[in-house]
């Protein structure tokens, strides 16, 4: 689900643009305090990771590189690496939560930029999410939410990283079905 | 790097989740592959969608912490990447105390804007939805969101509007039509009656007009 919205914002603010800094806040606030306020025991702690995953952005929307990730993922490897960094800080420990707890209920998307399309595309790819195969599901939020590396991902789930990538593979191809892509055939 | 080895190693590329080696070695292939470079590209957006479809979006306190962030950006360009370079602590010091002394009408001015974005966001993620039925205008692309007294009506598409006309929207209240606003094109904010059943839109002059004089463009029950 690219957003051609957000990338040409990220070229704005790699300009100095502050009115498409607070566009680009405005649109991801909602996924960015979802994502802190979730791995963070602390409301304060994770209100300053907020503010400064977004600063992050300010100061180095050049390094947005479309050609190999997303904005959202972009963004999230961000607001983990600063999460864990406060973490380390406070010596407290990671919240874990289970997709089930993630998944229901959902709240609709809340940027005011989102239109009913893309609502409607966001509930299709969580019912999807809901329905792949457990381990294709865990593997992909150890990679795109937890952070695990490849290696890591296999070794949690006791595979050899081979079956780790086919699983990461075709648990997307699944989602990318949903979103229109060709189906994957394999 | 094969094509199938390339293709395995994309989703963790994606998430560079890939060792240094390997990382280097699917860029280098997608640099030469078109058709793993629409692998890619696909598997990215579908990535992108889990990632925002797994977290439930949090929107508590964003008109305040944006308000502080706005506060806290630099007013001028940001470094280069890769530089380091920042703005020092008493420069930035400086521009917010030059705010906070100089632009009590504007801070105020964005502290309304950002409650209003506050509000909008709140009706469009959490109020009732309605698509309006084209009327008279058959490419009508409007979207109304309600709840309690509040609702937002956001323009997306509607015939063009010449010099000294507006739009208006219209509640239906027992039958008949009440003034709901005048407004362009995009998100804006308006109160609603709570005995309203319908809502409508019609182009009228500039400052509106107390009753509709012109064919409803779209509407839709409530």
């Amino acid at each position: 689900m690219r957003d051609p919205d957000g990338e040409a914002w990220l070229a704005r603010i790699a300009s100095g643009d502050q009115d498409a800094m607070l566009r680009f806040y405005d649109r991801y606030f909602g996924l960015v305090a979802g994502y802190c306020r979730r791995t963070l025991p602390d409301r304060e702690l994770a209100d300053e990771v907020i503010q400064d995953v977004f600063l992050m952005v300010w100061r180095s929307a050049a390094r947005f590189d479309a050609e190999r990730a997303g904005v959202a993922t972009w963004l999230l490897v961000m607001a983990r690496s600063r999460s864990v960094d406060a973490l380390r800080k406070t010596r407290r420990t990671v919240a874990g939560e289970s997709w089930e707890e993630l998944a229901v209920p959902v709240a609709a998307p809340g940027d005011v930029a989102e239109d009913a399309a893309g609502r409607l595309e966001q509930d299709a790819v969580r019912h999807a999410v809901a329905r792949l195969p457990a381990h294709q599901r865990e593997a992909l939020t150890m990679v795109y939410l937890d952070g695990l590396s490849g290696q890591e991902a296999a070794k949690r789930q006791q595979v050899p990283l081979g079956t780790l990538k086919t699983r990461l593979r075709l648990g997307l191809a699944k989602l990318r079905d949903v979103l229109g892509g060709e189906p994957d055939g394999s | 790097m094969d094509h199938e080895a390339c293709r395995d190693s994309l989703p963790l590329w994606i998430a560079g989740a890939l060792g240094p080696a390997e990382d280097r070695a699917v860029h280098q292939h997608l640099a030469e592959c078109a058709a793993c470079r629409a692998e890619h590209a696909a598997l990215a957006a579908a990535a992108d969608a889990f990632a925002t479809a797994a977290i439930t979006p949090d929107w508590g306190d964003h008109a305040a912490m944006r308000a502080r962030f706005q506060q806290a950006l630099p007013p001028a360009a940001p470094a280069p990447a890769g530089r380091g370079r920042s703005r020092p602590w008493p420069v930035l010091w400086a521009a917010t105390v030059l705010v906070a002394l100089g632009g009590w009408g504007l801070a105020a001015h964005e502290a309304q804007r950002a409650s209003a974005a506050s509000q909008m966001i709140r009706l469009a993620s959490s109020g009732q939805r309605a698509r309006l039925g084209p009327a008279a205008y058959r490419a009508s692309q409007v979207d109304l969101y309600w709840q309690s007294a509040q609702a937002l009506v956001w323009v997306r598409r509607l015939p063009p509007l010449a010099s000294g006309q507006t739009y208006e929207g219209w509640w239906i209240v027992g039958g008949r039509p009440v003034p709901a606003g005048t407004f362009g094109a995009g998100p804006h904010l308006l109160a609603r009656p709570r005995a309203a059943r319908a809502f409508a839109i019609t182009v009228e002059p500039v400052g509106g007009t107390s009753q509709p004089t012109t064919p409803i463009l779209a509407s839709t029950p409530l």
